[in-house]
């Protein structure tokens, strides 16, 4: 637009976005970003000073506020909650986790009920339910945990861990959560209590998976390092190298500052523990174009002989089938790997282009794998494979407009209801439901933005 | 063709299986090692953290609270890397976590205002009198002015006049049409343009 073009508003209006932008300056842009975005307190105190109190003070509202007091509120012990029979925790819930609250959904119905607000503002960076769906325990980029009573439906005081988290675990025993924190490691959290309860620093670390029995995390570092750490003591131990580097394929960049030089990357170290907990698999990539599984004996906690993967592009960890012995992997296209005989199975390749492919779900019975294509195009969908044959069912669930970041897909613990997380329009991020053997939609939930769905008992 | 395809499969997708030889697929002329998550989110930083805080500061008004938006975003791409379907899409990704924390901020003002007789904040807004930062009396009755106007409005005036972003991408950034930017601009444009007239 010439000078001549812009009306007398117009240039009011830019003098003054001008004035007020001007209140920020350039030498205000502090040098490291993340030593900006994860603050690491010292110790495991909980620290309520400077910018965290101001968060406290500016995003809370009203009685949130009073909740997140920095006097000492009662700590309930966590067997005073098995006193609570618990016949009183519902049953066939999906709890939508976002950023501030947690929506607890009737499966069956697909009607939300009201939302259960956290207390304390931000998004959400994993989630997790304990075993008999009493308490959901949420994770959030400003550095807190949050514990939520699913029966009264009220969150209680949350626990300060500081730094920025990224996902959560928690032991089988519901009494322990992890909570990693790229790059500087592991936070250690005391659900029984509800206060932090140590840091494990793992250098690099982005990505966690935990045995079924509780008894080591595997955390796989930016360097394609897996350092298994035993949850017992707290203890890491020597690092165990996986093949293949663990990132990354070249991506030519965009318009000029928008994105950094170089390299984009796209595939990110990744870690699952197989469910007889006796293999864990990092994926990593060979030559740019083939990727390769490294299999983890947990026993031993050293590297088996790798599975090469041709013309994968992996983006996200290795799903199971129930029994454990075929693994299946999201990218490009979907891969289905026998694990025993350490080959390739089948591979489907999703269209669309670029095809992009999110987490594949398989169902309880291990008969259909399910896969969120979103590649670029008006929509996405979600195609139903037999796993057996790799063939998909002839109609993809079609799931209309999705964004090209944030979505995700889950599905129900019975194996009937896929849940799929997207940001189709509006900058409103939606939860839409659909039946998972005839695909027809159910309700679609409007939340602010995508986060992570937990399933209580059935 | 597979079998899916010769059956009349919509899916244009095939299914093969494995080949007996595996062939690697020809690196990209450009393939460079990948780097770090925190590399990039460092990079994105140092390219969009000013625009965006100057950016989140006219739609909510404060510095601190500005500042804690843009936090949140830069956390929040952190985490959400892995799902980035494209990785180009990281500057517009940030763009619509800013916009969308700061309408959390007005949904949280609203419900605090509700409650209690004035709504809380460090600071006065930028545009206030009470605020010391503008000097030109102009800048701040316009501010003032923008400051009226409905909640998309304000988004669009500040991409496209503060951040410089061409009608698409701000029509990227909210999930609306370009259409609906031009015109949420032309009424907003309209609507200062009697505010001021008035005022000055």
């Amino acid at each position: 637009m010439t000078p001549a073009e812009v009306s007398p508003v117009e240039a009011v209006l830019r003098r003054a976005y001008a004035d007020a932008a001007a209140t920020v300056q350039p030498s205000d842009v502090r040098p490291a970003a993340l030593a900006v975005l994860a603050p690491w307190p010292q110790s495991s105190a909980p620290d309520h000073s400077g910018r965290n109190r101001r968060w406290l003070v500016a995003g809370a509202a009203g009685a949130a506020a009073a909740t997140v007091s920095l006097v000492a509120a009662l700590i309930v012990p966590h067997a005073l909650h098995q006193q609570v029979s618990l016949a009183a925790v519902p049953r066939h819930m999906a709890y939508v986790v976002q950023a501030g609250e947690v929506r607890p959904v009737n499966i069956a119905t697909g009607v939300p009920l009201r939302p259960i607000k956290l207390g304390v503002p931000g998004e959400s960076a994993g989630a997790v339910i304990t075993p008999d769906g009493r308490s959901i325990y949420v994770a959030n980029v400003r550095g807190y945990v949050v514990p939520v009573d699913t029966v009264t439906r009220k969150a209680g005081r949350p626990i300060w861990i500081g730094g920025v988290p990224k996902g959560m675990l928690m032991n089988p025993d519901g009494r322990t959560g992890y909570v990693i924190e790229p790059p500087y490691g592991v936070a250690v959290v005391d659900l029984a209590l509800n206060r932090p309860a140590g840091f494990v620093k793992i250098k690099g670390a982005w990505n966690f998976a935990l045995t079924p029995n509780g008894k080591t995390l595997y955390v796989v570092s930016w360097s394609g390092l897996v350092t298994p750490l035993e949850t017992a003591t707290l203890t890491a131990l020597r690092p165990i190298k996986t093949s293949g580097y663990p990132g990354g394929r070249a991506q030519s960049p965009g318009r000029p500052g928008d994105w950094p030089s170089g390299v984009a990357l796209l595939t990110v170290p990744s870690i699952a523990v197989a469910p007889n907990g006796k293999t864990a698999y990092a994926v990593g990539v060979v030559g740019g174009a083939t990727d390769v599984l490294t299999p983890i004996n947990t026993a031993t906690n050293t590297a088996l002989a790798p599975i090469r993967i041709p013309n994968g592009q992996w983006q996200a960890p290795v799903s199971f089938s129930p029994d454990g012995r075929t693994g299946y992997l999201a990218g490009d296209e979907v891969a289905a790997v026998n694990l025993m005989a350490g080959s390739v199975s089948w591979t489907f390749k999703l269209p669309g282009r670029p095809p992009f492919g999110y987490q594949t779900e398989v169902s309880p019975d291990g008969q259909t794998v399910y896969i969120l294509a979103t590649g670029s195009g008006p929509g996405g969908a979600i195609y139903r494979i037999p796993a057996a044959t790799g063939i998909p069912r002839a109609t993809p669930i079609q799931i209309g407009r999705v964004s090209p970041f944030d979505n995700e897909l889950d599905l129900s613990p019975d194996g009937k209801t896929l849940y799929v997380q997207s940001f189709p329009a509006n900058n409103a991020a939606t939860v839409a439901s659909f039946d998972a053997a005839t695909g027809r939609p159910g309700r679609i939930i409007h939340i602010s933005w995508p986060g992570t769905v937990l399933f209580g008992p059935s | 063709m597979t079998e899916a395809q010769s059956a009349g499969d919509p899916s244009t997708g095939e299914t093969r299986a494995a080949p007996v030889v595996a062939a690697a697929r020809t690196t990209t002329p450009d393939l460079v090692p990948a780097d770090s998550a925190e590399r990039v989110v460092a990079e994105l930083y140092q390219r969009h953290w000013l625009g965006l805080v100057r950016t989140a500061l006219v739609l909510v008004g404060d510095r601190p609270t500005a500042e804690d938006v843009v936090q949140d975003a830069f956390a929040g791409l952190y985490a959400a890397l892995p799902r980035l379907a494209d990785p180009l899409s990281a500057p517009g990704y940030l763009r619509a976590s800013v916009v969308n924390g700061c309408r959390s901020v007005h949904r949280q003002r609203g419900r605090a205002r509700r409650l209690y007789s004035r709504h809380r904040q460090d600071e006065p807004p930028v545009w206030s009198a009470e605020s010391a930062v503008l000097a030109r009396e102009e800048s701040r009755l316009a501010l003032q002015a923008v400051a009226r106007l409905p909640v998309r409005a304000r988004e669009v005036l500040a991409l496209r006049y503060l951040l410089g972003l061409p009608d698409a991408e701000i029509a990227a950034a909210l999930g609306v049409s370009k259409a609906t930017v031009s015109s949420t601009a032309s009424r907003a444009l309209a609507a200062l343009a009697r505010d001021l007239k008035e005022q000055l």
